[in-house]
């Protein structure tokens, strides 16, 4: 079904037209939202940086056999605007990070500098440290919201117009079932009193989709 | 000079409680004014389908909500002295009912009976018995899908459209939960699964969070307004903040002023009975910003009560990557956010050390991020096809839990801090008290429990106290039985000010685990066959 085709169904317009509006008229900020890279210049980073945060960046989520990396997908761009309108306090920790970065890879390699920053990444406590948490989150962020990160590695087949949903459709899966979609589930039993809370749990609540 | 005229009934506010009660008086013939502080964003212009490439940062800063949340109501609020919430304060004409999971869930007797079951807060004044006709009656006007699932926890309508299909990794928690006695049922939810009410189906894009661009998801813009229109009998009025409920010599409200959004001129209308429909921090704020000699302490608060009781629920939850998806060929999950649901199932087993309990709500983040990318270790090539075989497998499970509502968690307004339009902002004030950090402790052993009982890689995010309120903010100007500590009955009627009405979630005793919607929009209901019948007695 087309979205034409569905928004047809209803035909539903721009509800105020058709109400009884007293006073206050309708007006939509709907600037062109689209965000393309094609002549993107950079605000903040200066090319010498850029062209570090790209290959570092490159290094992070890298070209593979089945789809291009951050590179191609001009990650570093998108560190530049997302950086550009930050405060300065952040400026000047990416300004910082990628100086020590460039610092030590002149004394060995940007292999090994990024290595280095990377070893202890679960509890990132030194500056180098946590520039590495922030470097991958930016590239995490930018690569898998691009283009290529969504249509080619991932290959993500949703945000579609569907007729119907067809659910699982694994017959593995399905053959592996217990039970059946649509049986009463009646009263259940006391669950055993067992689990518990070691592992991670350093994430806040309030994060997406909190919100039904 | 021209007359201006008096309405019959003012409503302020258009989301699923104004929305409802609007269209329901229209219908019963009197004339109604609606009074809307955002403006209509027509379903044509939502961003829902937008790649995140296609928005200037990617979506990652809110750009697909950020037109519902207009004139910076985000911003003019301030938090004291409080643990980490916050409340979701929208401006759009529709209300939070235009983007939402829509999760619709009946209340069972027991939350209704606080006192009663676990001896905390106070019973409300009304029973399930008393809203069962109203729940039956709102279902069938909004239409919901899932079925009767024979729990006496999440009660039952008799009219439902088909329920959502299950995806594979729900049937996966299914054979999990089932092996450990914990029932898991089709999700309920205001999103048509046929053409109903000349509306058309879902089309499965996962985008209820952002808007439903064909109104398939209940948009009370889409679906109540304009059968409210049709009756001949509605004004709407846009972009109109309302700043004080103005009242008569006896105390009675006779009028509402507000600020216009644009002109920033004040204006005023003179309605006969007031219906005050803003959620649950706006409308106390209204309230308390409404003082006059007859109401020195705010309309209907000569006992202090209007703002207090603050409570939502709390979060936390859980993502696993399942082993048995691992490296599947992608495929389109999307759906309609959530398709199944994992009632309170803590009461089953007798006497906890808490009251209450909590539910969980699967699958209703996206899945077009890969959230585990942000939380993997690692980096390279390696890192990079782990993420990519890891992406089909995510289930996520999210719980909302019941909060406690005590008097000392409230909503206050600051009278030397206006916003931009020079009403006084709220202050909001709120702590988790004992009860809710047991509760929240057991929830999240239970969610590790049913982990241990799924393979796959699994990622905690409940964080080290609890959080809230997962936009299920309620209690400011609760019903009850008693008139010292409530300001409303249980027809939402203030006592100290029998023309004015209080139907969102701030009339609400207490809080269960279930989310508050479809009891907001029943209770309009039941409010607004009350006016009818208060009007024709000539009692209002």
């Amino acid at each position: 079904m087309k979205r034409r085709t569905v928004i047809k169904i209803v035909a539903l317009g721009t509800l105020a037209s058709k109400l009884d509006v007293v006073g206050g008229s309708v007006c939509h900020s709907s600037a062109d939202m689209a965000w393309s890279v094609s002549n993107y210049k950079l605000r903040f980073f200066t090319p010498e940086e850029n062209k570090l945060l790209d290959q570092l960046m490159e290094m992070i989520i890298p070209a593979d056999n089945q789809s291009p990396g951050a590179h191609a997908a001009q990650v570093s761009l998108f560190a530049d605007l997302m950086v550009s309108t930050s405060g300065a306090t952040i400026q000047g920790q990416w300004r910082e990070g990628l100086k020590r970065i460039q610092e030590q890879a002149a004394k060995s390699t940007l292999a090994e500098a990024l290595a280095e920053s990377a070893a202890n990444e679960g509890h990132a406590t030194a500056d180098i440290e946590r520039f590495f948490r922030d470097l991958k989150h930016m590239t995490v962020n930018g690569y898998y919201t691009s283009a290529i990160g969504i249509h080619k590695d991932l290959q993500y087949q949703g945000n579609a117009y569907l007729t119907a949903f067809p659910g699982c459709t694994h017959t593995q899966i399905l053959s592996n079932q217990a039970g059946e979609q649509g049986e009463k589930t009646g009263q259940a039993r006391q669950p055993k009193e067992s689990g518990n809370l070691s592992g991670q749990a350093n994430r806040t609540n309030g994060r997406r989709g909190l919100r039904t | 000079m021209r007359q201006t005229p008096i309405y019959d009934v003012c409503v302020i506010g258009s989301g699923a409680a104004g929305g409802v009660i609007a269209k329901e008086l229209c219908e019963g013939g009197a004339k109604v004014i609606m009074l809307e502080a955002g403006r209509e964003v027509p379903l044509g212009k939502f961003l829902s389908h937008k790649w995140p490439y296609e928005l200037p940062y990617r979506g990652l800063r809110g750009e697909k909500q950020a037109p519902f949340y207009q004139g910076g109501v985000s911003t003019s609020i301030r938090y004291e002295d409080c643990d980490a919430v916050s409340v979701d304060r929208i401006r759009v004409l529709g209300g939070r009912t235009v983007h939402w999971n829509a999760v619709v869930l009946r209340y069972a007797e027991r939350d209704f009976r606080g006192w009663s079951m676990d001896g905390i807060e106070e019973d409300w004044p009304l029973t399930y018995q008393q809203l069962a006709p109203y729940y039956e009656r709102i279902e069938q006007m909004i239409g919901v899908c899932g079925q009767d699932d024979g729990l006496e926890i999440v009660p039952a309508g008799k009219h439902y459209l088909p329920p959502l299909p299950w995806r594979c990794s729900e049937h996966i928690l299914h054979r999990a939960t089932k092996s450990m006695g914990i029932p898991l049922i089709s999700v309920r939810k205001a999103v048509l699964t046929t053409v109903y009410d000349s509306r058309p189906p879902c089309h499965y894009c996962g985008h209820c969070m952002s808007g439903c661009d064909v109104g398939a998801l209940f948009n009370s813009a889409v679906a109540m307004l304009p059968k409210a229109q049709r009756t001949g009998n509605f004004t709407l009025r846009q972009n109109a903040l309302a700043r004080e409920i103005l009242v008569d010599r006896e105390g009675l409200a006779r009028g509402v002023s507000f600020v216009d959004a644009q002109t920033k001129l004040e204006q005023e209308i003179k309605a006969r009975v007031v219906v005050v429909c803003c959620a649950t921090v706006e409308s106390a704020r209204l309230l308390l910003n409404s003082r006059s000699p007859q109401h020195p302490r705010g309309l209907a608060n000569s006992n202090g009560v209007v703002g207090r009781y603050l409570h939502g629920h709390l979060g936390g939850g859980i993502d696993i990557y399942l082993k048995e998806l691992e490296g599947v060929s992608p495929f389109n999950q999307d759906g309609a956010t959530d398709h199944v649901y994992i009632p309170r199932y803590n009461h089953l087993g007798g006497k906890k050390d808490y009251a209450g309990g909590w539910g969980f709500q699967v699958n209703f983040s996206s899945y077009m991020f890969p959230h585990h990318a942000l939380r993997l270790g690692g980096y390279g090539t390696a890192y990079k096809q782990r993420v990519r075989k890891m992406q089909p497998g995510y289930l996520m499970l999210g719980a909302f839990g019941k909060v406690e509502a005590r008097p000392e968690n409230c909503v206050s307004v600051d009278p030397h801090k206006a916003d931009e339009y020079g009403i006084p902002i709220p202050v909001v004030h709120f702590r988790f008290g004992k009860n809710d950090v047991a509760l929240w402790s057991d929830k999240n052993r239970g969610l590790m429990e049913i982990c241990s009982n799924l393979q796959g890689e699994v990622f905690p995010d409940f964080g080290e106290a609890p959080g809230g309120f997962a936009s299920h903010e309620v209690g400011t100007i609760r019903m009850g039985k008693n008139p010292k500590t409530s300001v409303l009955n249980s027809f939402c009627q203030a006592r100290e000010v029998k023309n004015l009405f209080v139907t969102d979630g701030s009339c609400f005793t207490s809080s269960s685990e279930k989310n508050p919607t479809l009891t907001i929009m029943a209770l309009s209901l039941r409010a607004a066959d009350y006016i009818r019948e208060q009007r024709r007695k000539g009692d209002l």
